[in-house]
């Protein structure tokens, strides 16, 4: 600060000895509070002499040439104004609905809105900061159109994938490319098993309370620098930085509560179970058993139920889970450094036993200039530790979930004579045993995730610069899985199991680029840049287990107390990518924009045949509200039109080596080593190529009303997929490139400022984003799955099953449609045909919201929805509907066919489903999976700033969140929550989570 | 000047940091893997290829469990009390084309056969330019490679299809597997053979087998297939044909080879045969599971402890209480008789006392003894006394019999005799619903309300039982058929 005063003292002294020139001054504050608008850019028009505003918003120019006649002030998300030069000068900035000067970081720099011709979406870091959740990545949707989040688990920290404009590929491990300050980063998550959904992801290791902005990219014009990664969009992070004026010292301190939010698995009690139980027990043995008989066999024998015990285990397992959240960070600049330093904590419990997630994290983002040269580094360090367990769609006993709805009964007590000693129940599986925190079974994650992008740029002449960038962003993960000697009945096997799972993947991308940018005749603008990039990526894995933990009574799950050696694995692979690639910009007057770019990468993971790929796009917009003619019609305050066409690539194989044909080793049979033929050589394995094709506009009305529409059609050709071969192969699948799909489809965003004065504004805003897609071509005609089919013609989430067609009242048998088409019925499961019932896509996602400030509150509410996707439980036929007696949802241990029921909804419940009635997989669990949300709401109050200025502080702010309040779905869901994994599957779902929390923000 | 000429200096680096970005740096070595078209060009190599052979055979997929238990759990002798959902499709005989259980023996016994078939050609390729003691190495790993794939060939016929031969009737020109004498190439049509023409290749593979094994030797190793293994998968296999003479023949060939002519008599000595790894000395064959090397949560010790099988009451009231296989009955602390809890039986490892430490022994010498008395019986020219001695030897386990006259006398009572003494002998090795379906007799399956005696499926037909071929098989397309009426045969 000292430095910065001084700076300006001898200004003043340099301004006072010139002649001809006068000093300009005033003070810049903002129209909504009238509060000083600190960092604001002043510049004298048509000159690059400027300054920015100090802590009071004051600003002094000196030296100015008496011939200058306005001022042109700036800041983001503010209404730059240009006013004219006069003594004492006060100039109010408003905020901008238009957005048209916001900075969009697009690829390998930034633009403004203005003159961005590509389609993205734009979101500011304090939304993201409104979710409750370790995991920035699930604010996206509802505040971007175009995006699905598939947030099947609500576990903290836990994966879930993201569509942007649809699923943009067949293989559902394609995902968008995250980009970090510039540096590409991954995102592939990591694990010890490959099927139980139980990943931390990496996207948590991120402090939100860090970002400033996210960037979402969709079209070609926007993706295509990306090139082979960006056929499912980009999504880029924009850390916070420093800025001119004042040292800004920012704590934040945020505490809450979560708890199951709102749903409709209401299972039976005891003694409703068991009157099903015998009822069904009778139906499957009619000759031995009467009801009563029945009854008393499983109340005494099966059961041991002492006719009181009713435990509800889901609820036994839930919880009030605490959330506390502290962040602190220090923003400001000395001279021409900027910097940005922060450091955050979270521990947030799971609602259920034995999952929760805490980050450490750090960050220091620091440039400079010196003449003309520039430099800078972005770097981040988090520590996290994940608790959690499996959530196989396939079920796991050891996962509580799973274990409280499938292997403990209402009549199974928690403890043993109401002591404290669990009650294993008939299974074994007590999941509060299991999860028991000293003596219980553990799955653990420690997550180190280190990004670091050291920058110099060198400025030219005539507008040249150079720059190169080199990121590292390394994960380094040990996963941890104990199997209690205590509770688990496979873990006591072993006297205790330890598995250790460590894994470390590095990305290290360096990227060199010349680029150019001048402005001729004040009208003529041109942006290129021509650039080339190396990436290398490494992964490492080792594996180990020991068992035999001899003081595992007392505690001690460490695996350096095991006695024996289980085995051990390791593993390495590798991918580079090699790329060159340019981008040209040119605009007139403000008003035409063109832009291209082309992209050749090359990549190690593909066939030694096709290797290179050359990814290219075009755009133009018009600015139709800068022409002249526009100038009469006052409502028009803005009007673009935008045009984009391109391709862009996806190289994401879930294999790096998807290309070759190879014998792996490690499938070591009796002590000695052996290999196994695992991969089919395919030297012509390419990239999946999307043409991406955008048409859109922006408009707004009245400075009030911002309206943004797009259509966009994008089709995939040479879809990666992983065929299926004949088993007789020895081999199950191989990768190729095997068809064409399509999305197609328009978002629309809405928003509005409703009311408007000097203490309140409010604004409203929707969108809605409809897509539709579709396989259009594929070289085997149809590759089917389990529950799903990809065809020609047919969404590629298709869901193909046999269709559930109600209850036959006579026989109390399920029925099924018996033909492909048409109303014949048949009982026989068997003979059913397999019926087209409806896609996992959902047709149209979008939200709506309203957004408040005045008197010093500020308020926002957010609703989420989504329509036209359906949801299967692969869970429901075991558990719930299931007739091997576990647990039954009320409603059908309430109205389950019987002989005096003869109009139930379901089925006569048959011990062990003779008649394949709820057994087999059909459409009875497949539901739609509309909902509406109730997502956000949000109540902040900043003390006046007279008040808190008394006592050095320049904001203070309380707030309350709430996240996922309600859930209205439709009525035939019977969940826990209505998102699915990404193949619209759920099973034993970790229930969605409703939080509430509380915060304070102060701002020194 | 200076700053002119550093920042031209600075840009010349950055820009020549352009080049060297091509091909060369797209070149990533596999650091697990080697190129498949070479992989198999030494001895050793082959060897390996071996070794990943027998890794995918021993693998719970397949022999390590699903392809193991398949035969038992869809029969009389097994119990399941309910209380955890492994496999019970198979039990309760609901399965379905998308089961696990087939799905799993089809991959991997599929697996087994490719991986042989390719360790088979590799030996060949090499035969003529290795050494004299290389030649004997290729010659056992050719052996064994031709025995493996005989035994998942013989699997999958009797899984996947109708059983050759049921008390006489021929069934030989029913659908069968896929077999092929060379791997199948990616993206190639296949067709399934008959039944016949299946274990044709399967008779085939074992002559070549065990001719090689005469000449060049075997490992001595019963964790590798060897002759006398492979003579006693002949005589089941022979059994299965109702070619009895050869099935007698290769039987006392097993027991010869073996040198194994006696069994325990001992309920000690019984049980100790189930200790671990290579404890029981009546096997000619097992697999090398070990406490490092096991299936775990999905081992058939598992099965038959935690996920909650166990002997069916029916079995438990054939056993006499003076018979030593009592001696592995054990049931859990925690087991009801309404409820009951196994401790795992023949997997449950009493040396360490972890059942996902035993193994499977998958050709033993009890059996082969069985063989010979079921052979001596059914024979066009039956041999009563041969029948009596033989079974005898295995008879004995109950102490109450000593000798032959303790037996029944007459073909029709000896072979009543032999089929409740294979249950009681054969429990836990999977024969059983392939015994009841070659034999053609009524058979009883779905035990249930233990500990009384009750099935769900009493005197059924289970000659018919047939398990599909995996949906996903067909779903791929490349020319397997479905076995038409396949559900037809499942008792209902």
């Amino acid at each position: 600060m000292k430095r910065l005063l001084s700076l300006l003292a001898i200004m003043s002294v340099v301004v006072l000895s010139a002649l001809g020139q006068r000093t300009v001054s005033g003070q810049v504050i903002s129209g909504e509070d009238n509060q000083p608008v600190i960092g604001a850019t002043v510049l004298v028009k048509g000159s690059k002499q400027g300054t920015a505003t100090d802590l009071d918003g004051r600003f002094v120019i000196n030296n100015v040439p008496s011939e200058a006649k306005a001022i042109v002030v700036s800041y983001i998300g503010m209404v730059t104004e240009e006013v004219a030069v006069s003594d004492n000068m006060l100039i109010k900035l408003w905020p901008s609905t238009n957005n048209l000067d916001d900075v969009v970081v697009v690829g390998y720099g930034t633009t403004t809105r203005a003159a961005f011709t590509g389609a993205a979406s734009v979101m500011d870091g304090d939304v993201v900061d409104r979710k409750n959740d370790a995991n920035f990545v699930k604010s996206l949707e509802g505040n971007v159109t175009g995006i699905q989040y598939n947030n099947s688990t609500s576990m903290p920290g836990q994966y879930g994938s993201i569509y942007i404009r649809g699923m943009g590929s067949l293989s559902s491990s394609s995902q968008p490319l995250y980009v970090i300050d510039g540096m590409p980063v991954n995102s592939d998550y990591d694990g010890m098993y490959s099927d139980t959904n139980n990943y931390f992801d990496p996207m948590a290791a991120y402090n939100p309370n860090d970002i400033e902005s996210i960037t979402v990219l969709k079209d070609a014009s926007a993706t295509a620098i990306y090139g082979s990664r960006a056929a499912n969009g980009v999504i880029i992070v924009n850390t916070k930085k420093g800025k001119g004026g004042k040292v800004n010292v920012t704590l934040d301190v945020k505490q809450g509560f979560s708890k199951m939010a709102n749903n409709n698995m209401k299972f039976a009690n005891a003694r409703q179970s068991l009157d099903l139980f015998a009822k069904g027990y009778v139906a499957a043995f009619p000759d031995e058993y009467t009801y009563d008989s029945a009854y008393a066999f499983l109340r005494d024998d099966y059961f041991e139920w002492d006719g009181k015990t009713d435990v509800d285990w889901m609820d036994a397992i839930s919880r009030n889970a605490y959330y506390q959240e502290y962040n602190a960070s220090v923003a400001g600049a000395s001279g021409d450094t900027h910097y940005y330093f922060s450091l955050g904590y979270l521990d947030t419990e799971g609602i259920i036993v034995g999952s929760d997630n805490q980050r450490y994290s750090g960050r220091v983002n620091l440039d400079t200039k010196y003449q003309w040269l520039s430099g800078g580094i972005n770097a981040q360090y988090s520590y996290n530790r994940n608790n959690s367990f499996s959530q196989a769609t396939t079920g796991s006993m050891t996962a509580p979930v799973t274990a409280a709805m499938s292997s403990m009964t209402p009549f199974d007590p928690i403890y043993i004579d109401n002591g404290t000693e669990y009650n294993p129940g008939a299974t074994g599986y007590n999941p509060l045993a299991l999860m028991d925190p000293d003596l219980g079974d553990l799955s653990q994650v420690t997550n180190q995730t280190i990004n670091a992008n050291p920058w110099m740029q060198i400025n030219l002449p005539y507008g040249i610069y150079v720059k190169t960038n080199f990121g590292v962003n390394i994960m380094s993960q040990r996963q941890y899985d104990y199997w209690s000697a205590v509770y688990n009945p496979q873990g006591m096997d072993y006297n205790g199991l330890g598995q250790q799972y460590n894994s470390n993947s590095s990305t290290l991308t360096w990227t060199n680029l010349v680029g150019w940018n001048y402005t001729f005749n004040d009208k003529n603008v041109f942006d290129v840049m021509i650039a080339q990039e190396m990436q290398r990526y490494e992964y490492r894995s080792e594996y180990y287990s020991k068992y035999d933990f001899p003081f595992a009574a007392d505690g001690m799950r460490n695996m350096a107390t095991a006695g024996t050696d289980g085995g051990s694995d390791y593993y390495e692979s590798s991918s580079r990518l090699a790329s060159y690639f340019g981008s040209a910009n040119y605009s007139y007057d403000s008003r035409y924009y063109l832009s291209a770019s082309f992209r050749r990468d090359g990549s190690s993971v593909f066939g030694r045949n096709k290797r290179w790929g050359n990814f290219w796009s075009v755009g133009a917009k018009w600015r139709l509200g800068q022409e002249a003619f526009m100038r009469n019609y006052d409502v028009i305050k803005n009007a673009d039109i935008r045009i984009t066409y391109g391709t862009v690539g996806n190289q994401s194989l879930p294999s790096l080596y998807a290309a070759r044909g190879y014998y792996a080793a490690g499938y070591n049979y009796n002590q000695t080593p052996g290999m196994v033929p695992e991969g089919i050589e395919n030297p012509d394995l390419t990239w999946e190529t999307s043409r991406k094709f955008d048409v859109g506009f922006d408009l707004n009305l009245w400075n009030r009303l911002n309206v943004t529409f797009d259509y966009y059609n994008e089709d995939t050709s040479d879809a990666l997929y992983q065929v299926p071969l004949s088993f007789t192969t020895g081999l199950d699948a191989t990768w190729q490139n095997i068809g064409k799909i399509r999305n197609r489809g328009v978002e629309l965003g809405l928003r509005g400022v409703v009311f408007a004065n000097k203490d309140m504004s409010v604004s409203l805003f929707g969108n809605l984003t409809f897509n539709q897609n579709k396989v259009i071509k594929l070289a085997n005609g149809a590759i089917e799955g389990t529950y799903q089919i990809i065809e020609e013609g047919r969404p590629y989430r298709q869901f193909l099953m046999k269709e559930y067609a109600g209850v036959d009242a006579e026989t109390g048998k399920a029925l099924y449609y018996l033909n492909q088409e048409g109303d014949e019925t048949t009982d026989n499961w068997q003979a059913a045909a397999k019926r087209y019932v409806g896609s996992a896509d959902p047709k149209l996602v979008g939200a709506f919201g309203l957004n408040a400030d005045g008197y010093g509150f500020d308020v926002s509410l957010t609703f989420n929805y989504r329509t036209g996707g359906k949801v299967y439980d692969s869970g429901h036929r075991f558990t719930g509907w299931g007739m091997d007696m576990r647990t039954p949802l009320e409603c059908v241990a309430l109205d389950s066919w019987t002989p005096e029921n003869k109009n139930a909804k379901y089925p006569q419940y048959i011990y062990g489903d003779p008649y394949f009635s709820s057994s087999q997989q059909s459409s009875r669990f497949l539901m739609s999976g509309n909902f509406l949300r109730l997502s956000n709401i949000t109540v902040g109050y900043t003390l006046p700033q007279k008040l808190t200025r008394k006592v050095l502080m320049d904001k203070v702010r309380f707030y309350i969140n709430m996240d996922n309040v309600h859930t209205w779905t439709a009525s035939d869901f019977v969940g826990y929550n209505p998102e699915t994994y990404s193949n619209g599957v759920i099973a034993w779902q970790y229930p969605a989570v409703f939080s509430f929390t509380g915060g304070v923000q102060i701002v020194f | 000047m200076k700053n002119n000429i550093l920042k031209y200096l600075g840009a010349f680096l950055v820009a020549g940091s352009l080049s060297g970005c091509g091909n060369d740096f797209l070149k990533t070595d596999m650091s697990n893997a080697i190129d498949v078209n070479t992989a198999l060009n030494s001895v050793s190599n082959v060897g390996n290829a071996l070794n990943g052979t027998y890794y995918r055979f021993f693998q719970y997929y397949f022999a390590g469990n699903y392809a193991t238990v398949i035969g038992d759990l869809a029969s009389d002798v097994v119990y399941w009390n309910g209380q955890t959902g492994h496999e019970d499709d198979i039990y309760q005989f609901t399965y379905q084309d998308t089961g696990v259980s087939s799905q799993y023996i089809w991959e991997y016994g599929y697996k087994v056969v490719d991986n042989s078939s390719r360790v088979i050609q590799g030996a060949k390729n090499l035969q003529e330019e290795v050494d004299a003691d290389d030649k004997v190495e290729l010659s056992i790993y050719e052996a064994e490679a031709y025995a493996l794939r005989a035994y998942a060939n013989f699997v999958m016929v009797n899984v996947f299809a109708h059983q050759v031969k049921v008390d006489g009737t021929d069934f030989s020109d029913q659908l069968g597997i896929v077999v092929s004498d060379t791997p199948v190439e990616a993206f190639a049509k296949v067709e399934r053979t008959t039944v016949g023409e299946s274990y044709k290749a399967i008779l085939s593979d074992l002559d070549n087998a065990i001719s090689l094994f005469e000449e060049y030797g075997d490992r001595g190793s019963l964790f590798y297939f060897n002759l006398a293994a492979a003579y006693g998968l002949a005589a089941r296999v022979n059994l299965y044909l109702e070619d009895f003479d050869n099935a007698k023949k290769y039987a006392q060939a097993a027991i010869d080879e073996s040198g194994i002519t006696t069994l325990t008599y001992t309920p000690e000595g019984y049980k100790a045969l189930y200790n671990y790894g290579a404890s029981n000395t009546e096997s000619m064959f097992a697999l090398a599971i070990t406490q490092n090397d096991n299936w775990s949560a999905n081992s058939c010790g598992t099965l038959f402890s935690t996920y909650d099988y166990s002997p069916s009451p029916w079995l438990l009231s054939i056993l006499q209480p003076n018979d030593v296989r009592n001696s592995i009955m054990v049931f859990a602390e925690d087991s009801k008789p309404e409820v009951p809890e196994f401790g795992g039986g023949k997997f449950a490892c009493f040396a360490f006392g972890n059942p996902a430490y035993a193994t499977n022994y998958l050709i033993n010498a009890p059996e082969m003894f069985l063989i010979k008395a079921e052979s001596d019986l059914r024979t066009a020219d039956p041999n009563i006394e041969d029948a009596r001695e033989s079974l005898l030897v295995v008879a004995k386990r109950n102490l109450d019999i000593t000798s032959v006259e303790d037996l029944p006398a007459t073909k029709e009572e000896l072979l009543s005799f032999l089929r409740d003494e294979s249950a009681r002998e054969l429990f836990q090795e999977g024969h059983r619903l392939f015994d009841i379906r070659r034999w053609g007799v009524k058979g009883n399956a779905y035990a249930y309300n233990a500990p009384n005696i009750n099935f769900r499926f009493k005197n059924v037909d289970l000659s018919n039982v047939i398990f599909p071929i995996p949906q996903d098989e067909i779903n791929a397309g490349f020319g397997v058929v479905q076995t038409p009426d396949w559900t037809a045969g499942r008792p209902q």
